[in-house]
């Protein structure tokens, strides 16, 4: 009997234990690691954020459902890895840390023979100043939406605010991304139409100036440098789109912005000319960098190894060409790229979604006069992080089956497509939305003249991508749940 | 008056039209678009699977 263990339980770590557990059956053990007692459908926290939805709408507990799965479930945090095990026992095992099921504080360790990396990241606020509590979560003078709790709480605030502006007073909105690495503008891009959608329900509109700050270049780039699209008989960039967006709103915006200090009704912050500026606020929802989750590694004779199975960032190596970085980003190629996600260093190791280190920036890499590196890190989340879950679960189960000596299935982030549908509101017939696909995520601009496949990238506005956002949030809750018919749904 | 004053974001910026704005929420014309965004999500997953 082979021990599959997965570390984190989001998305990508979900789905891969998912998928293990199916075509592992009970031969082998299949055991998540996540100090998460509820799993949580990220994308919907936009909604949670102003007031739509409920914790419970975009959570659900993970135990009952590993239960009925027959998923061995640990809430504890992954602390340490140690591939090469003890010296008195080869077998690789992790340390772990529990934080519920009645063991919180306890320590265990785990053995394994396949590990998978699928922790997710450290919300980095407090890489700028201000904006975390020094304890590494938010700090007092923001909100965020990265965590259904994060959301409560900024949905709370945002009403706070709205109660005053509704006794007269006019307010400052500010949202966007609260350092100059950030990646998942994209969750931004979402809540600030969801303020301004809110504001106008509750009759406020007029008494808020909005603003979006973004480490973006340009508005549209996401972190995958933008992307064109045929529309209009042109072949034109999605800024235009985006910015279009705004203008229609009547939304301000701050591009190319690295926020260096958070004050109570402030921020401070350097553009990529090298100036810098402030903006004040009375509510502002920032979106702070990741990292790592700082595991370490440890070798047989417990000297520390983590930058062998670890980037400097946190996040683990896997199957990338990591001197890719260096050679400049006029030399980069889709090749750089994972595709098996497998530890170099040791084969029974893999990475899926944020945890696992990325080979440079698909945005052009950017730094201001001072120094100050401006542009966003790539995203991999959502669907691409989904995919790279299962292609990990089908290449181990293949090995441990003894139907490969290798992993066989890729996910390459060159070879794959992403879906993004920002909505606005709730209801069947009075939202909104921005769906948009791209296809390959790394632009390949040897196979295609503008980077991607135009057949396979396009953008649209309409009630029909909302309709859309709605059937993801409820699509991919019951396949989270494994619900009858939960393999039918695509990741 | 929007011509007097100094350019801003908003100057360069193309907006969608009436007509645009209509189809955005014509409840037949969304009902095709949600069958488009279906199929390219659906080749595009078909795509991403390897």
């Amino acid at each position: 009997m082979a021990r599959l263990i997965i570390m984190g339980g989001g998305v990508s770590g979900h789905t891969a234990a998912s998928f293990a557990k199916k075509w592992l059956g009970n031969e082998h053990e299949v055991v998540v690691v996540t100090p998460n007692s509820l799993w949580n459908w990220i994308p919907s926290n936009i909604f949670v954020g102003v007031g739509e939805m409920s914790k419970e709408d975009v959570t659900f507990p993970l135990a009952p459902v590993y239960e009925k799965a027959g998923i061995d479930y640990r809430q504890a945090k992954a602390v340490s890895i140690h591939p090469e095990g003890k010296i008195e026992d080869d077998t690789p095992f992790i340390t772990v840390e529990y934080t519920g099921q009645g063991k919180e504080g306890q320590t265990e360790e785990l053995t394994y023979d396949y590990l998978i990396n699928a922790t997710g990241p450290k919300l980095n606020f407090d890489a700028t100043p201000g904006l975390g509590n020094g304890k590494g979560d938010v700090g007092e003078h923001t909100v965020s939406v990265c965590t259904a709790d994060h959301a409560i709480h900024a949905s709370l605030e945002l009403k706070a605010v709205v109660e005053k502006m509704k006794a007269g007073e006019e307010k400052r909105f500010l949202i966007g991304t609260g350092h100059g690495m950030c990646t998942c503008q994209g969750a931004a891009f979402e809540y600030i139409f969801n303020v301004d959608h809110y504001l106008k329900q509750e009759g406020v509109r007029d008494k808020a100036t909005i603003t979006y700050i973004s480490n973006e270049y340009e508005l549209g780039d996401f972190g995958v440098g933008g992307m064109h699209i045929k529309a209009g008989g042109y072949v034109t960039s999605g800024k235009v789109f985006a910015e279009s967006l705004y203008v229609e709103r009547g939304l301000r915006w701050i591009k190319r912005a690295h926020v260096n200090k958070v004050e109570a009704d402030k921020v401070h912050y350097e553009t990529l000319d090298g100036n810098m500026h402030e903006e004040d606020y009375d509510f502002a929802m920032l979106i702070p960098p990741f990292a790592g989750v700082g595991m370490k590694a440890y070798a047989k004779d417990g000297s520390d190894m983590t930058d062998v199975i670890f980037a400097p960032n946190g996040m683990m190596k896997v199957d990338a060409d990591y001197e890719s970085g260096a050679r400049g980003f006029e030399n980069w190629s889709p090749n750089d790229w994972p595709s098996t996600l497998q530890n170099p260093t040791y084969d029974n190791i893999f990475a899926v979604g944020i945890a696992f280190a990325p080979p440079h920036f698909i945005s052009k890499p950017m730094s201001s006069p001072n120094g100050t590196p401006i542009n966003p890190t790539p995203p991999r989340t959502g669907m691409p992080s989904a995919m790279m879950g299962k292609a990990v679960a089908a290449s181990i189960c293949d090995m441990i089956k003894g139907v490969a000596d290798k992993p066989i299935h890729t996910a390459s982030m060159s070879e794959m497509g992403a879906a993004c549908v920002a909505s606005t509101g709730k209801g069947l017939l009075n939202g909104t939305a921005v769906s948009m696909t791209m296809y390959p995520v790394v632009p390949d601009y040897k196979k295609y003249e503008y980077g991607r496949d135009l057949n396979g990238t396009f953008g649209t506005i309409g009630l029909a991508g909302h309709w859309v956002k709605l059937l993801l949030h409820y699509g991919f809750i019951w396949k989270a749940k494994l619900k009858p018919g939960w393999t039918l749904i695509p990741e | 008056m929007r011509h007097i004053e100094q350019y801003g974001q908003s100057d360069y910026t193309p907006v969608p039209g009436k007509f645009t704005l209509f189809l955005r929420n014509c409840i037949i014309w969304q009902i095709i678009q949600f069958a488009w965004i279906n199929l390219k999500m659906t080749v595009l997953i078909v795509k991403s699977h390897h």
